[in-house]
């Protein structure tokens, strides 16, 4: 009987332990995603002031749309917490792909090599901004369903893991195809 | 099977030494495969890792990888290209941190970015669910089996006499190994192929997963299938490798034969039956999206890689046909034998005029010639029934011609210089005839002269 309970205590310790250190692994994993769209971020906050001088000698009617994506980086740069972020980098993306679009209607510009190539990068930029938001809303969706089902749940409400959330798109973005990327 | 025939000879020995020996020198053999083997294929395949290549394509296709590697957060593999025109891709990785992905020229010039994506998810497909490994051990097992098999078959011929082999049940027992040891090797084929198919079903559904758009592999597979009934020799090279391709790269009945049989032989999966179950994940009917991708897309110039525009001409022989010519420089794409036919037919005033002016300043160009169709180099040739001072650059998969627009010029110049002179002769070849056979008036034989030379000259 003794050794019946011990080894019941055994799996409990060994259950206890597994759960924790998953529900560790998986934030940690949450975490890392978040800071690779950090860095993405990063990267197209300095992508843009090279756009914006390029352009400007070429468009001279299209001051507003270039003086709109400057506003949007400068306010994307400022915000702070998850949800607010989300919301100001998805404008500033709008902005961007507006100017792409304006972009094709000059003919001159398209076949401008250093355009082209800077194109490229925004594109792969906005890409991997989409593509790095995407993998940390899977992995946060599946750290938070492990925080919620049972029994693991018990284990989150002792330790004090909490929930994270996620990184939303505004209305206007989702209605916009990924296809738009495409060449 | 070496083993088991030592075996065999020696068989005094009640152990089967020699069998076990065979299967840890073969074991030993796979795992020095799965330590360097993929260096081994790389340069079995004649790869080259892309950062030897600076143009956009091949920055492009970086790009693409990374985006990727970031959406199935896996660490970037290292990314080779195979010199090959059909679009295909590879990856060799025994564990994701250690992948090595191969992607074809052909593949890296005729994909869309949308496209291009697609086939990389579909490659970290095969990475996230290390398939690899998996045909690894698959080979490593079969291969015990096999030897033991072997064995088995010695052990019972050896032990069981003659007089004894009569009775019926061991007939049986021994009909039925032999049975086995026939069907073996058929039976381990069979299952490896049955496997590599399932596989690559799953790697397009986690292509799927990945990109959110299971259309952009839709559209790939299917500019894949077009390109194999465009380039049908199989190089023999592949035979090894086929089963780590997106696409078998033997070709071997890619497009629509779905019989039982050519399912169960085949390393890949009918592509049209890809292409539906994809198609089905997006809500879209397949039959939608073949015929919507079999839409012509507007070609890019070989050389400085803008849109091109499609005029139809009138050719010398009264056909209508559809050339491309290049929006910026004015180049023009001749598909195979279009360039003869069309000489200097009037349709050319169809043409764009591009800016003389520009056209002597040196544009920036690549330098690299890329078939607007097959997406290859184009290799420079010399016609000798052309005047030499034209520059040609033809496509030796597809025999379409490229020329700029200076060298069209110069080429008109030349078929209306020979149309005259042909002209000219064919009249004076009338004269002596008409000379020699026909008494005729004076009066008779100058007029087709001055008519001749009356006729204006276009």
């Amino acid at each position: 009987m003794g050794y019946l309970i011990l080894a019941v205590i055994l799996v409990i310790i060994l259950w206890v332990l597994f759960t924790f250190n998953k529900l560790v692994r998986l934030r940690a994993h949450v975490q890392n995603a978040w800071r690779q769209i950090d860095v993405q971020l990063k990267r197209r906050y300095d992508l843009i002031p090279n756009l914006v001088e390029l352009l400007k000698g070429y468009m001279k009617f299209e001051r507003e749309t270039l003086i709109k994506v400057t506003e949007a980086r400068a306010r994307a740069m400022q915000t702070e917490g998850i949800k607010e972020k989300g919301k100001a980098e998805s404008q500033l993306s709008d902005s961007i792909m507006k100017l792409l679009a304006v972009v094709e209607n000059y003919p001159e510009l398209k076949s401008n090599k250093n355009l082209l190539e800077l194109q490229e990068e925004l594109r792969t930029t906005e890409n991997q901004i989409a593509f790095a938001r995407q993998f940390y809303n899977d992995i946060a969706t599946r750290f938070n369903i492990y925080q919620r089902i049972f029994p693991s749940f018990l284990i989150a409400k002792i330790f004090g893991f909490r929930e994270v959330e996620l990184f939303e798109t505004e209305e206007e973005t989702r209605k916009a195809p990924s296809l738009k990327l495409s060449i | 099977m070496v083993g088991g025939f030592i075996d065999f000879f020696f068989y005094s020995l009640k152990f089967p030494l020699f069998t076990i020996l065979a299967f840890l020198i073969s074991s030993a053999i796979t795992l020095t495969g799965y330590l360097s083997g993929d260096k081994i294929i790389l340069i079995a395949l004649g790869a080259e890792p892309i950062s030897k290549f600076k143009t956009l394509p091949f920055k492009r296709a970086m790009n693409v990888v990374k985006e990727i590697s970031i959406s199935a957060g896996v660490p970037e593999p290292s990314v080779y290209v195979i010199n090959e025109e059909f679009p295909n891709a590879m990856v060799i990785a025994l564990s994701p941190e250690r992948a090595n992905l191969c992607l074809t020229l052909g593949l890296i010039h005729s994909m869309t970015r949308e496209e291009l994506q697609g086939v990389v998810a579909h490659e970290f497909g095969h990475i996230k669910s290390r398939d690899s490994l998996l045909f690894l051990l698959l080979s490593i097992t079969w291969g015990a089996f096999l030897l033991v098999s072997d064995w088995f078959k010695g052990l019972y011929f050896r032990k069981v006499k003659i007089k004894r082999l009569a009775k019926t049940p061991f007939l049986i027992a021994g009909f039925l190994v032999l049975i086995f040891v026939i069907l073996s090797p058929l039976i381990s084929r069979l299952t490896t192929m049955a496997i590599s198919r399932w596989k690559e079903y799953n790697a397009d559904a986690i292509s799927a997963e990945l990109t959110r758009n299971p259309l952009a592999l839709a559209k790939a597979l299917n500019k894949i299938m077009k390109y194999s009934n465009r380039l049908k020799n199989a190089s023999g090279r592949y035979y090894a490798t086929a089963h780590i391709f997106i696409a078998d790269p033997m070709r071997r009945d890619l497009s629509d034969r779905e019989d039982f049989f050519s399912n169960l032989f085949n390393t890949h999966p009918p592509i049209k039956r890809r292409i539906e179950i994809l198609a089905r994940m997006a809500h879209v009917s397949p039959s939608e999206v073949l015929k919507k991708m079999s839409e012509k897309e507007p070609a890019i110039c070989p050389e400085c890689e803008s849109e091109m525009r499609e005029v139809s001409m009138k050719t010398s022989i009264g056909t209508f046909v559809k050339i491309d010519q290049c929006q910026k420089c004015g180049g023009i794409w001749f598909d195979a034998w279009e360039l003869y036919a069309i000489g200097n037919s009037t349709d050319c005033q169809k043409l764009n005029r591009p800016d003389m002016e520009r056209l002597w300043k040196k544009y920036e160009s690549s330098g690299n010639f890329i078939c607007p169709r097959c997406g290859i180099s184009l290799s420079r040739i010399q016609d000798r029934n052309l005047p030499e001072e034209i520059n040609l650059r033809r496509c030796n998969f597809c025999g379409g011609i490229w020329l700029n627009y200076l060298d069209f010029k110069i080429y008109q110049d030349w078929r209306s210089e020979k149309t005259i002179r042909s002209a000219i002769e064919k009249e004076i070849d009338k004269f002596p005839s008409q000379i020699l056979y026909h008494e005729r008036d004076f009066l008779d034989l100058i007029t087709p002269l001055f008519s001749f030379l009356s006729k204006k000259v276009e």
